[in-house]
């Protein structure tokens, strides 16, 4: 070997996760913390509890629990908001930004680890967090047209009913 | 995963027949209401159901996680571990988890044990049956803690104060370190320059894998050429494509929990809008659901080389093209260039996530630093679906190969021993004949040629007397290399190997040799069989290189895992069947274990000159290490004390200054 490529140091290999997706996951985990927050003063503490644990999941080290914890912390913010009476369209967004932020951090740490923060990811992160998005949007819409339409004075048998087919239904889908 | 399928579908129906019902009971209202239950009882019940599947949920994903394929640190070289790594790692098994409590106590014992008899032999020159009595008398050091080791003591009691102060290393693993120091001061080796700091804290990965529980946790370091690209599942899909199984990834578990939450709160506490925000949770559910296997059999892989004809050191640029010739659309894309074991990223990097359209390219490029050997890899493509649920691993073959094959430089100047060929050349003899340099002037015989008829002495005395200069032959060498697994050590992770180090003076050594006129061949021992006889001239040079830079026998790679010791071939049958009585040999190894010491010995006595080129591949972090370095030390000096000459080698000297040094030993 000669001495001129004992210079050359090896490439290190940052395994941290990448940075698009994981800025995305922070921006949508702030949209969902500062729509739930500001109509019920109990959620503010989960509310922005969650984007500091999901932030810190992603920029100070790598850590998926945290990730998902933060998530669940926002989620229970926007329950309480929801509780003290915020719209349902705020709150779809809340739950949306909440679900979109928990998935682009788990994106970016399975990007992380597979491939790394320094290799070229954008094209494919972008792709999934849009995919990831309309999907949301989809079901916002979907979800709000039917809560619209069917809003009125029904019977609460078949309320009942219809809770518990829906329990059935997402039981047998799961994930 | 067929009964949960079944239950799915047959929760499906009943939510379907309950659905019915229900909206049955919304949309027409009166006919229905009459049969259902109509009290809240029914919506809480849901509610609670919903609750508690929903937390039920949260459990099985916390306990379910993430699974994604492995993806190893191809940019970093591979480590092999340091000599002595087996020792540490029977020591940790036996301290930290506990194992085989006795028959690891009586290998450790055993291993120490022999280690002190050859320091003792070779200090008090005694036999053997003297030097177990001392070692059994506790007479050989002052340190009492290691005379007791092997006189069958118990390890010394661990002070409350290195308990307090979490000091996790137990009174027996302290004892053994004592000792292995006791033995090294006795041997006259120097100790450990930081003894006990970092202790076994880079120990080539051996321990670490241990440490870490489960093996397959996330990415792991390098973890080995030989290590199977593909899996048990894996099958052919093309004939440069191999598919690994498909892993549902689980990134959407758990997602599941959000809906049935949101619905048991929304529903018990009569809040729309809460369960309006459950459609979140189905949606995304169903398009993890929805996931179909991602299609990789189209992918095309293209790599080019700035240069495809390279010498070892050198930096080569990789590029890689990747094409999606299929008609789907691919929209994750994970690509990873399987750089082999033994070559180092220096700039760029070897990976790229992207998502490839149908006629779609991805370009990536990298420089490496090239390495003997002819290299072919494959690429690592990880498919995904939209929503990452699914996840496949391909293994893509490319074409196209790197060559890395050594220049046979003369740099290093070999020296041989007296035993020679037939043949003329340059090495100096201890026999008289015809040459250059003056060596006896002897009786005249018959047939002595005329000009070398001592003249001045007819003149002078009337008898006739013939000069014999010195006579210059050819040596024929051999130069054997010990690439069984046990050479594949290296002092530090990330450093070569000794092997490597071994080729890297013998390709040195080769170009010098012949340049004087020697005839030098080559072989090993190893699992596949390696020979080339002892020639010269540039054909036979060329050989030489190509076998340098591509016999699997010599490569970078340690030999298949699945091959066990016994398979070896035994170099005394098959070296010395083909080996001619005249032939040196230079015995290339690290001495890392008892076996070489044994080859070098029979060969020897078996009138074949050896000289042992040993890089020195011993380090002195653990007490493995530490006891390596003194068996390998031990194993020196007794080949020294069979007149075997023995260059070692340090690791970070040039062969040129380890064989000046030792040739000035020889001299005297």
């Amino acid at each position: 070997m000669s001495t001129e490529t004992d210079e050359l140091t090896t490439v290190t290999v940052d395994h941290s996760p990448t940075r698009t997706s994981s800025i995305a996951a922070v921006v949508a985990a702030v949209i969902a913390g500062v729509t739930s927050a500001p109509f019920a003063l109990y959620a503010v503490p989960l509310g922005f509890g969650g984007i500091a644990v999901l932030a810190s999941g992603l920029f100070m080290g790598s850590d998926r629990l945290r990730v998902t914890m933060g998530a669940a912390g926002l989620f229970m913010s926007v329950l309480i908001a929801g509780l003290f009476g915020t719209g349902p369209e705020i709150l779809l967004v809340s739950a949306a930004a909440t679900m979109l932020a928990w998935n682009f951090g788990q994106n970016a740490i399975s990007l992380g680890e597979q491939i790394g923060a320094s290799a070229r990811t954008q094209r494919n992160e972008i792709i999934h967090a849009s995919a990831a998005t309309i999907i949301a949007m989809l079901a916002a819409g979907v979800g709000y047209g039917v809560y619209l339409v069917g809003n009125g004075g029904r019977p609460m048998a078949a309320l009942g009913m219809l809770s518990l087919a829906l329990v059935f239904l997402l039981w047998a889908i799961r994930t | 995963m067929d009964i949960d399928r079944t239950i799915r579908l047959g929760l499906g129906a009943v939510g379907a027949v309950v659905f019915l019902l229900g909206a049955g009971a919304y949309v027409l209202v009166q006919p229905f209401v009459g049969f259902l239950p109509s009290t809240f009882a029914l919506a809480a019940f849901a509610g609670l159901v919903a609750l508690l599947l929903g937390l039920w949920a949260v459990r099985s994903a916390y306990h379910g996680g993430v699974e994604q394929t492995p993806v190893p640190d191809v940019e970093l070289p591979r480590s092999f571990p340091a000599p002595g790594s087996d020792l540490d790692l029977t020591l940790y098994r036996l301290t930290h988890l506990r194992q085989g409590t006795s028959e690891y106590r009586d290998q450790i014992q055993e291993r120490l044990a022999e280690a002190a008899v050859s320091a003792i032999r070779q200090r008090e020159n005694c036999t053997r049956a003297q030097a177990i009595h001392m070692i059994e008398e506790g007479e050989w050091t002052d340190n009492r803690q290691a005379a007791a080791f092997f006189a069958g003591g118990s390890p010394p009691s661990q002070s409350r104060l290195d308990k307090f102060f979490g000091d996790d290393e137990t009174p027996y693993e302290q004892w053994v370190d004592t000792t292995v120091d006791a033995i090294a001061e006795y041997a006259g080796i120097e100790a450990a320059a930081t003894p006990k700091v970092e202790q076994s804290s880079d120990d080539g990965g051996l321990l670490s894998g241990l440490r870490g529980g489960s093996d397959d946790e996330g990415p792991q370091a390098q973890a080995g050429y030989r290590d199977q690209y593909v899996d048990d599942e894996a099958q052919r899909v093309t004939d440069s494509i191999v598919y690994n199984e498909l892993i549902e990834t689980g990134q959407w578990r758990g997602v599941t929990a959000f809906s049935l939450v949101a619905v048991g709160v929304g529903v018990i506490t009569a809040t729309p809008s809460i369960v309006l925000a459950a459609v979140l949770g189905v949606a995304f559910s169903a398009y993890a659901r929805a996931a179909s296997p991602p299609q990789l059999a189209a992918l095309e892989v293209d790599r080019t080389f700035d240069e495809s004809d390279v010498k070892p050191g050198e930096v080569v640029e990789v590029t890689v093209t990747v094409e999606n010739t299929g008609g789907s659309f691919i929209p994750d894309l994970r690509l990873v260039d399987r750089v082999p074991g033994n070559m180092r990223v220096v700039s760029g990097t070897p990976r790229v996530a992207t998502a490839l359209g149908s006629g779609d390219q991805a370009t990536f490029s990298y420089q490496v630093v090239a390495e003997r050997g002819t290299h072919e890899w494959p690429v690592l493509a990880i498919g995904r679906d939209f929503s990452g649920a699914l996840e496949r691993e391909a293994v893509v073959d490319v074409e196209g190969e790197l060559q890395c094959i050594p220049s046979l430089r003369t740099t290093a100047e070999m020296p041989v021993r007296q035993q020679t060929s037939l043949y003329s050349g340059q090495e100096n003899t201890s026999t008289g004949g015809s040459g250059l340099e003056f060596f006896a002037v002897r009786e005249y015989r018959d047939s002595d040629p005329m000009n070398r008829i001592d003249w001045k002495r007819k003149a002078r005395t009337g008898e006739l007397a013939t000069i014999d200069f010195r006579l210059e032959r050819a040596a024929s060498l051999v130069f054997l290399f010990d690439a069984r697994d046990a050479s594949y050590v290296a002092p530090a992770p990330g450093e070569h190997h000794a092997v490597d180090r071994s080729v890297e003076a013998a390709v040195e050594a080769f170009g010098a040799l012949s340049d004087q006129g020697n005839m030098v061949g080559l072989a090993a021992f190893d699992t596949v069989p390696c020979w080339l006889a002892p020639s010269a001239g540039d054909a036979h040079l060329e050989r030489a290189r190509r076998m340098f830079a591509s016999h699997p026998a010599m490569s970078s790679t340690p030999p298949a895992e699945s091959e066990v010791e016994g398979h070896y071939v035994d170099p005394m049958t098959h070296v010395r069947s083909q080996l001619s009585p005249e032939s040196q040999l230079v015995l290339f190894s690290p001495l890392t274990d008892d076996y070489t010491v044994e080859v070098a010995r029979r060969l020897d006595s078996s009138g074949h000159r050896v000289t042992v080129i040993s890089p020195d591949p011993t380090a002195n972090r653990t007490v493995g290490q530490r006891l390596a370095r003194i068996e390998r030390t031990m194993r020196v000096a007794t080949l020294r004390e069979r007149d075997i000459r023995v260059v070692d080698w340090d690791y970070d000297d040039m062969l040129g200054l380890a064989l000046d040094e030792a040739r000035q030993r020889w001299a005297v």
